[in-house]
């Protein structure tokens, strides 16, 4: 289990937390921090937004139904 | 006309995923055209290789490999507008070396309360290649580590420090673009027990 000596240390674990690649023993370590500490709690919640803000706001073109056909075309389908 | 069995795994496991791979064609190449040329890449080289292909298996990681590599074989070197590099993200670029965007692990909340869509997709395009591709194919695509580490052929170890870094650079990035619309630095404000701004 990891201990959170320095910033950066705590912002890679809550990042692999996010990410869905933290072991469960450091997810209950990490929880039970977040839950206790406040300021641990908000750095938590600035990465989150962080990822939600720029999954939100990256652009996505669309793809037009010609482009799809033209597509379907190619590949005789 | 019955369909093929080809032609059954193109509609229901490969078009699905067009719309995905726009979007991380987009991120590479910077122009709606050459996306649009480099997706219709993908599926050409999808149905000549489609015997490679278990049906059933993971067929969004299986493309975007394909996009991958077409990208790096064909795309890269005729794109439109070549990469951008400072040079300080060259020389920062080594496995566990402290980067110099680590002070800035911050954005202030305001720049969370405004629109910046397309300041979002400036400072994305604005990330060496490298730094950019697995922000979208983690942050945007959600592909696991995993997936990433054989996306791009690289191990998970390289996969986790480089979106760490990565997302420093974004970060960085924009606030800079933060910066410029008039939003103050607040670095150097009090700091709490983990080093963060109070």
């Amino acid at each position: 289990m990891r201990s959170f000596d320095s910033v950066k240390s705590l912002r890679q674990q809550i990042n692999l937390y996010l990410d869905n690649e933290l072991p469960q023993e450091d997810q209950q370590h990490l929880i039970h921090k977040m839950e206790s500490d406040p300021r641990c709690n908000k750095i938590f919640n600035k990465e989150k937004d962080f990822r939600d803000f720029v999954r939100n706001n990256v652009r996505r073109p669309s793809v037009t139904p010609d482009f799809i056909q033209n597509i379907k075309d190619r590949i005789r389908m | 006309m019955a369909k093929t069995k080809s032609q059954q795994i193109f509609e229901e496991e490969l078009f699905p995923h067009m719309e995905a791979l726009k979007t991380f064609a987009y991120h590479l190449t910077y122009n709606e055209d050459d996306s649009d040329d480099l997706v219709q890449e993908t599926y050409l080289k999808a149905h000549k290789f489609i015997e490679n292909y278990d049906s059933g298996t993971n067929a969004k990681a299986w493309l975007f490999k394909i996009l991958k590599n077409a990208y790096i074989n064909e795309y890269r070197k005729k794109s439109r507008r070549p990469t951008k590099v400072d040079i300080e993200d060259v020389i920062s670029f080594k496995e566990g070396e402290e980067p110099k965007y680590a002070a800035f692990h911050d954005l202030r909340q305001e720049i969370f309360d405004n629109t910046m869509g397309d300041e979002v997709t400036m400072a994305l395009n604005s990330l060496p290649l490298d730094f950019r591709t697995v922000i979208l194919l983690c942050d945007i695509e959600s592909f696991t580590y995993e997936e990433i580490a054989k996306i791009l052929e690289l191990p998970i170890g390289t996969v986790r420090s480089r979106l760490f870094r990565a997302r420093n650079m974004l970060k960085e990035k924009l606030k800079q673009y933060a910066m410029k619309m008039g939003y103050k630095d607040m670095r150097g404000l009090r700091r709490g027990e983990y080093g963060e701004e109070e």
